[in-house]
């Protein structure tokens, strides 16, 4: 019985509005945060002084600094632009593949409203400085309880719309939503546990080199299953209708998409590769990274061979043309990304500005231009009627490409300069460039170029913007479009040359358990083992938990994002130990919740700061960066000697710790903001000798007290590692 | 290198079924797969590889 059904557009328009709308949004703060990144000293004598003036004045503000806009832009780029990216695509992609409308309108809605209600709590909180500090799960617990109860919305949604579907078999892009819903969930769930203190401050669970491997198992797999296998799907489903033919080895799909969600999980630890993450580990990582390349080129492959036949049309058609250049960005991206997994290339590139040409090369190049080419490809399909402009698409094209140009070339230029200056030795055998900040000045002018690529690329976007908007204007809404197919049959019972795959294929729900066992397995083995077992962690009996004061100067080092320029994991190479000092120890990080590693070093490692300067260095350093380092391209933080420590705070963080297993006494809770003043008075006594009058109740002496700290346990007695019982 | 990674992995208890576990995982999906994809017959792959062309849409 043929049954007659509308498919609804209106809920794929909303996503598709909100992909545009944050999309401009998380493009315009990279923007600003790029320029953030270099203007920053820009001395009065420069002509373009006054230019980048409003740039260094938002770099000035508290909410404003690049500390605290880094993680909005990569949090609106990988939640709110791609993220609602997806959801469009999916919405329009799953309703036609399984020939049903979505399986309710109220879950749909509730879903577009929850999720951007999340964006918005994102763009407030993150600014204010609350954050968790774990690199693109910045966000504090509430909100991770709301992405988690949205996130089974758009589950139940999904798998109802599976299960009253009128198509039996499910297209590969459908597995590829699967493995992505099923495995986000994991992912989200497990590296956000965290102990509460407030409703807008927590701990992580977990600690020092647990921690960074839980991280880094989310980080990794983040881009795997959220900025990957859903766009993957995606391909498989808007290229073919895009270059009207089939995809070009529907085999090579299945093959694609199994090893993919197999390997990828296991990948993770190449994000530590010469950290304190135990040798085992940081080999399993990168084994499967290499292993790597075979799925993700075969998906390539299968994605540019199904313009076989059709490749003259790239020539006249944009929406090809986006695609193909995502693809090859794809491509480009999965090749660099294992290699980048070898420990030699990671000994050079880890810590600069080749990954961050490397991730941008896949999110402008595979996010970016897949969502464009969509987009392109939907409006007119949806509204009715013809695009716009073909020029301006073409237009938008060229612009963003070489926008990307602009953008990944000269950070890579960067990141080979600056590796190559830390790693220079005289003939003596001393450190050629001893101040960290002649290796940035260096590559000031590769800052400057990725800014203008950036900018271009924002560019191009808004075209599309205006490219989008003619388009709606010249056409109507499609709101519910109307189809029609037979249902299917009650008992149905197979063909009789069944094929046992049939028994996943038409099973959405074995599919999902199939593919969690999957993913799960390779998270299990990689990090039950450093749960478990202590001895993975050696102790160091110096290393003791931070006092009261240092605590909160680690708070204020978390709010302020330090980690997003700064390291604090000195890797066992000569030309760290020269710069640094002693190598970083996984002991050492023991009472790190969270851990404090960083994967960026646009300023100097920092875990071998204590006792090198003295307060007052801080302190006139801290209030302005270039009084101590002229040309330092670090933001000034004159609020921080005017707010005052959180004291009322201080025992409930003390009792968080302990709850985590922080070994502070007994009752210290109660004696903490006693001790916490008396080590201000310390500072500020100190501070005093050095001719500086300082309040001991503002945050500046908490992150001193913190800074002074940092790595300096170690160096109480000689380092004895004892390594617990076998 | 392998003393430090012996070192670890003989603390833990019954460290033998990871790798086994891996091994048998990994191995299994890749013959599964080819498997499947060496014995499903081409109307099969046809009807799969149309289901994006199905949806009353004019491409």
């Amino acid at each position: 019985m043929i049954e007659r059904f509308q498919y609804d557009n209106k809920i794929v328009k909303a996503f598709m509005m909100a992909t545009i709308v944050f999309g401009i949004v998380g493009m315009l703060v990279g923007f600003i945060v790029a320029v953030e990144l270099v203007a920053q000293g820009t001395t009065t004598d420069a002509w373009y002084y006054w230019l980048v003036r409003p740039f260094t004045w938002m770099n000035e503000q508290e909410w404003l600094s690049f500390g605290r806009l880094r993680p909005l832009h990569t949090n609106a780029i990988i939640f709110a632009f791609v993220g609602n990216g997806m959801f469009a695509g999916i919405y329009y992609s799953l309703q036609r593949l399984l020939k049903a409308r979505m399986f309710n309108d109220g879950l749909s809605w509730l879903h577009f409203w929850g999720w951007q209600l999340i964006i918005v709590a994102a763009a407030i909180t993150l600014p204010l400085g609350i954050t968790t500090s774990k690199e693109y799960a910045e966000l504090e617990w509430p909100i991770d309880i709301a992405i988690t109860l949205i996130w089974v919305v758009f589950g139940i949604n999904m798998f109802g719309t599976i299960l009253k579907r009128r198509e039996r078999h499910l297209y590969v892009a459908i597995w590829f939503y699967i493995a992505t819903w099923v495995t986000v969930a994991m992912l989200h769930i497990v590296n956000s546990m965290a102990m509460p203190v407030s409703l807008f401050k927590s701990y992580s669970m977990y600690a020092g080199v647990q921690d960074a491997l839980v991280q880094w198992w989310y980080g990794h797999n983040a881009v795997a299953f959220f900025l990957t296998t859903p766009y993957l799907g995606l391909m498989y489903y808007f290229m073919p209708k895009a270059a009207n033919r089939p995809v070009y080895s529907y085999k090579l799909s299945i093959i694609h998409f199994w090893a993919l969600i197999f390997i990828y999980i296991w990948a993770g630890p190449h994000h530590l590769l010469y950290s304190s993450l135990p040798d085992w580990a940081q080999s399993l990582g990168t084994v499967f990274s290499i292993m790597l390349i075979a799925p993700s080129w075969g998906g390539m492959l299968n994605g540019l061979l199904t313009l076989r036949g059709a490749w003259d049309r790239v020539r006249e058609e944009p929406v090809l043309k986006f695609m193909v250049v995502a693809i090859t960005a794809y491509g480009m991206s999965t090749l660099e990304g294992p290699l980048l997994s070898t420990k030699f290339l990671n000994s050079i590139s880890h810590f600069t500005d080749w990954t961050i040409a490397h991730v941008h090369v896949g999110g402008l190049g595979w996010n970016g231009f897949l969502t464009f080419g969509m987009i392109y490809w939907l409006v007119p399909r949806m509204w009715g009627t013809k695009l716009y402009s073909k020029s301006l698409a073409n237009a938008h094209f060229w612009i963003g490409t070489l926008g990307i140009v602009f953008y990944a070339i000269p950070l890579y230029f960067a990141g080979f300069t600056q590796s190559l200056m830390w790693k220079q030795f005289t003939p003596d055998g001393y450190l050629v460039y001893k101040n960290f900040l002649d290796t940035v000045l260096q590559i000031k002018y590769a800052y400057w170029m990725r800014s203008l690529g950036g900018l271009l690329f924002l560019s191009g976007a808004l075209i599309m913007v205006y490219n989008v908007w003619k388009t709606i204007a010249s056409g109507k809404l499609i709101a519910n479009e109307d189809a029609e197919a037979p249902a299917l049959e009650k008992n149905y019972v197979g063909e009789s040359s069944g094929h046992w795959h049939r028994w996943i294929e038409r099973r959405p729900i074995q599919m999902l358990v199939v593919s969690l066992v999957l993913v799960a397995a390779g998270g299990i083995i990689e990090i039950i083992p450093t749960f478990l077992i202590e001895s993975n962690v050696p102790t160091i009996t110096q290393v003791k938990p931070y006092t009261p004061l240092e605590l909160h100067g680690r708070d204020i080092y978390v709010m302020e994002g330090c980690y997003t320029c700064h390291s604090q994991m000195v890797r066992p190479f000569r030309s760290e130990t020269e710069r640094y000092g002693e190598y970083s120890k996984a002991g050492e990080f023991i009472y790190d919740h969270p851990f404090q590693w960083g994967s960026k070093r646009t300023g100097p490692d920092l875990h071998r700061v204590g006792g090198k300067y003295p307060d007052s260095w801080h302190y006139y350093h801290m209030f302005d960066p270039t009084s101590m380092n002229a040309g330092s391209l670090m933001p000034p933080y004159a609020h921080m000697y005017e707010n005052l420590i959180d004291k009322e705070m201080i025992p409930a963080k003390i009792r968080a710790m302990q709850g985590l297993g922080v070994p502070y006494p007994e009752g210290f809770d109660q004696q903490a903001v006693a001790d916490l003043e008396a080590q201000a008075a310390k500072i500020v006594a100190n501070l005093k000798k050095d001719g500086i009058e300082a309040s001991p109740d503002v945050d500046i002496i908490a992150l001193i007290a913190y800074l002074q700290r940092l790595g300096t346990d170690i160096k109480q007695q000689p380092a004895t590692q004892v390594v617990q019982a076998q | 290198m392998l003393k430090f990674i012996k070192h670890h992995m003989t603390s833990i208890n019954d460290i033998g079924i990871y790798p086994v576990a891996a091994f048998v995982l990994f191995m299994g999906i890749f013959i599964v797969a080819s498997w499947y994809i060496l014995t499903t017959d081409r109307s099969r792959l046809q009807h799969m590889e149309q289901l994006p062309f199905s949806d009353n849409e004019q491409a």
